[in-house]
């Protein structure tokens, strides 16, 4: 059974529909917010009243994108966070930006909506306005498009691992919080030297210590790397020009695809060393303390939307989209509770819903019934359905009780959902498909990447399929996300020579912009996972236009049934394993379990809200908000 | 032989005055400059400006940005050599931190650019005090009057035209 909270089953022939005789099937019962909640006289109180219960918050958290601030209390007895909130501090409002534009200006305006990843929207957005648009890249256009998006992994995945999470775990952060452990990996040998080349764990953790550490630096100049690559397939990065409806508008020639194999060659070593790095860090702190398997722990409870098309399989239409989707190189999918419920992308659209009880928004289905009551194939959707959304932005009840944060709260089938890197290589890996090739093979239970000869041999990499969802594990997971992203990497390349040799060199296709009304969805992954942009148009104009990015997931607050989002999750019960007295805590454990999403929040401030003062506009990864 | 001129523009796209840099090089990107010099949109992260600059290693930078310093009335212009002592180490973490989360911001650039010595010595900043700092595409009224100062002054710099006056102020 794919869902167990909307009330959709499906016929004998995989049709969705709803129950009969649900009189009202996406009512919403708002329920009091689960957890603590600070008030003068209530339960807050009484919990706030123990000397060792301290409340704890960070704003902004840095060494992420963008301006999150996270309130946290700290049960100084017990050692644990007891309660969290993840605040989105910023509102952007593409969305209300792009009303009433030609479709075709929502490529290069959304491509601002993140200063990180900065493709993925114009890629995300062309995927949809091509949808609409009814037309179809021809193949090496969509190799072109996977293989920019593998550039821009590379831009990602070393800069977050390097630069953003990697010095949680140094030397300079850990002999502040805990110096036992400096000295226990002093005497401890790494597992891995042979491959980073870091005779001791002390040695790894100075490597990874800010600005002076060698994988620090190395990872700074890796980001230079992922973007050449991106520049070769899109020419220029970021915010590209050249990704169109129906492909890309870049001259490609032979010499395109030869220069960036060269830099692909450069990552594969970079991908077995960050492997072994991040298999010896997370072993390394498992070992020493076990519990650091509940940092950052929560339910594992995934969405993906899955990337990289087969050139053969991709269409472009809604109507195929289980068949193409299926065919990507990472899947698509839900996971729930470890289990994989479903890779069908119209399951995954079917059951999202946003809501805005907590958020700095008014709810837009009380002005009237909603748009579409079913997505073009006739499958149920939600009132608060995408589709139907309507962002209304208006900051009130700024309390923890009433509204907290400017990103709102999806959820899919009502349930809690996470999304990252790692996520694309648990669906895959659980899916156990991939296409016949040399480079890469799902078995069920993880995924075996072989990476070929550089200046390091060629290596076998395995990734499991981790016990537990935490924040080590997500960053393991990253790292080898770097080698499957490589191997995916040289498949597609492989393919596009291929193209080439047979002549089969268009990388794009014509358009016109109908007239009529149309709605569409575009369902790719940014570096942090699950990305959508879904689009109405009428009379050649943009009606409604909704992005849906990763860490609007991972950030979302409480949701009205009470829920906390996935970084809220992630915090409570993490335990502070911090070895100094209660004074001298840094919450490291906190922020390591906020880092490990990689969270991309929103900084430009385009719209001024009122009475709201900005205090300073920044313009940024704006991944979160509306 | 010796690199060439970069005449970079750091901007902040749809936020009107915020972005003059970037519109200062699509503005004047086509007209005639004197061989070697490169006008390019840096308005971007401070790192990845930082790889461009090794890249191509010029001889002398100028950068034009519109820059909220709230000391003097909108649309003065300021123009200033760089000092290219290198910032200390916890600012450009803290700094780079920022930018490799994607926040453009010209002392980002400045610092992080300056730490891994990426500049030239012979470096000049011109900065426009903004007006209007909503969203838009086009200036403000105080801010579209100096563009043509800031290009008189840009290529007073690159050698387009004889040095005038050096500090302006409007």
């Amino acid at each position: 059974m794919c869902f167990k909270n909307l009330p959709i089953e499906f016929d004998s022939e995989g049709k969705a529909r709803l129950r009969e005789g649900v009189s009202d099937p996406y009512a919403v019962a708002v329920a009091a917010p689960q957890g603590y909640v600070r008030t003068a006289d209530g339960p807050g109180a009484q919990l706030a009243s123990p000397p060792r219960l301290r409340e704890w918050s960070i704003d902004p958290v840095t060494r992420v994108a963008g301006a999150l601030a996270v309130h946290t209390v700290l049960d100084l007895e017990s050692r644990k966070a007891v309660e969290a909130h993840s605040q989105a501090m910023l509102f952007r409002g593409y969305e209300v930006i792009l009303k009433g534009r030609d479709p075709r200006d929502a490529i290069d305006i959304s491509s601002r909506a993140c200063g990180v990843c900065g493709g993925v929207h114009s890629t995300v957005s062309a995927l949809a306005i091509e949808q609409a648009f009814g037309i179809c890249p021809p193949p090496l256009g969509v190799l072109v498009r996977n293989l920019g998006e593998v550039g821009e992994m590379f831009y990602d995945h070393p800069l977050h691992l390097g630069l953003l999470a990697g010095p949680d775990y140094s030397t300079s952060i850990v002999q502040v919080t805990n110096p036992e452990l400096v000295t226990l990996a002093e005497k401890t040998l790494a597992p891995h030297a042979d491959v980073h080349g870091f005779r001791t764990m002390k040695d790894l953790m100075d490597a990874l210590n800010p600005l002076t550490g060698k994988i620090y630096l190395e990872s700074l100049e890796y980001t230079r790397v992922g973007r050449i690559m991106c520049m070769q397939m899109y020419g220029k990065y970021p915010h590209p020009s050249t990704l169109v409806p129906g492909g890309v508008s870049t001259n490609i020639s032979i010499s395109s695809f030869n220069e960036y194999y060269t830099q692909l060659g450069k990552i594969f070593d970079y991908c077995k060393v960050m492997a072994a790095t991040w298999d010896d860090i997370a072993d390394f702190f498992l070992e020493a303390n076990p519990e650091y398997e509940q940092v950052g722990a929560r339910p594992t409870n995934l969405i993906q939307t899955g990337i990289w098309d087969d050139p053969e399989a991709y269409d472009a239409t809604y109507a195929n989209c289980n068949e193409w989707g299926d065919k990507r190189w990472a899947l698509p999918g839900i996971i729930l509770d470890g289990e994989l419920r479903t890779t069908r992308l119209t399951d995954v659209n079917m059951g999202i819903e946003e809501f805005v009880e907590h958020s700095y928004y008014d709810d837009w289905t009380t002005s009237g019934p909603p748009r579409f009551a079913t997505d073009p194939l006739g499958n149920p959707i939600s009132p608060y359905h995408a589709w139907n959304k309507e962002t209304i932005p208006r900051p009130q009840g700024k309390n923890f009780k009433e509204k907290y944060s400017w990103d709102c709260a999806p959820r899919w089938d009502r349930q809690v959902m996470e999304t990252g890197t790692y996520g694309r290589m648990w669906t895959t890996a659980l899916a156990a498909r991939t296409p016949d090739n040399p480079f890469l093979e799902a078995t069920g239970d993880g995924l075996r990447i072989v990476l070929p000869r550089h200046g390091l041999p060629e290596t076998e990499l395995n990734w499991k399929i981790p016990r537990t969802l935490n924040a080590l594990e997500r960053n393991r997971g990253r790292a080898y996300a770097m080698g499957f992203t490589a191997a995916i990497g040289m498949n597609c390349i492989l393919k596009a020579f291929e193209y080439w040799r047979n002549g089969e060199t268009a990388v794009s296709t014509t358009y016109k912009v109908p007239k009529d009304e149309r709605v569409a969805v575009g369902f790719w992954e940014a570096g942090r996972g699950y990305l959508t942009h879904h689009l109405h148009i009428d009379g050649g104009k943009i009606v409604n236009y909704q992005i849906n990015t990763p860490s609007t997931w991972n950030a979302s607050p409480r949701d009205p049934f009470g829920a906390p989002g996935p970084y809220e999750e992630a915090i409570v019960g993490t335990p502070i394993l911090e070895s100094v007295a209660d004074d001298d805590v840094k919450g490291i454990d906190i922020l390591r379990a906020i880092r490990s999403f990689d969270p991309c929040m929103p900084c430009t401030t385009h719209m001024d809200t009122g009475k709201g003062v900005i205090v300073r506009e920044v313009n940024s990864c704006g991944c979160t908000l509306e | 032989m010796t690199g060439p001129v970069l005449v970079g523009g750091i901007g902040l796209p749809w936020l009107r005055d915020l972005d003059f840099g970037t519109q200062f090089i699509v503005r004047f990107e086509h007209e005639e400059w004197p061989e070697g010099v490169i006008l390019e949109d840096l308005s971007y992260a401070a790192h990845r400006v930082m790889h461009r600059l090794q890249e191509i290693v010029p001889t002398k930078v100028v950068l034009v940005c519109a820059m909220p310093r709230d000391v003097d009335p909108p649309g003065t212009i300021r123009r200033y050599q760089l000092d290219l002592t290198p910032p200390p180490d916890e600012e450009v973490h803290e700094r780079l931190t920022e930018a490799v989360g994607g926040i453009i911001d010209l002392d980002h650039t400045l610092a992080v650019v300056r730490y891994w010595n990426a500049l030239p010595v012979d470096t000049t900043v011109i900065e426009v005090e903004p007006d209007d700092r909503s969203f838009g595409m086009d200036f403000s009224d105080t801010v579209e009057a100096a563009v043509e100062e800031v290009l008189r002054l840009v290529r007073a710099e690159v050698g387009a035209t004889p040095v005038g006056p050096t500090e302006v102020a409007r």
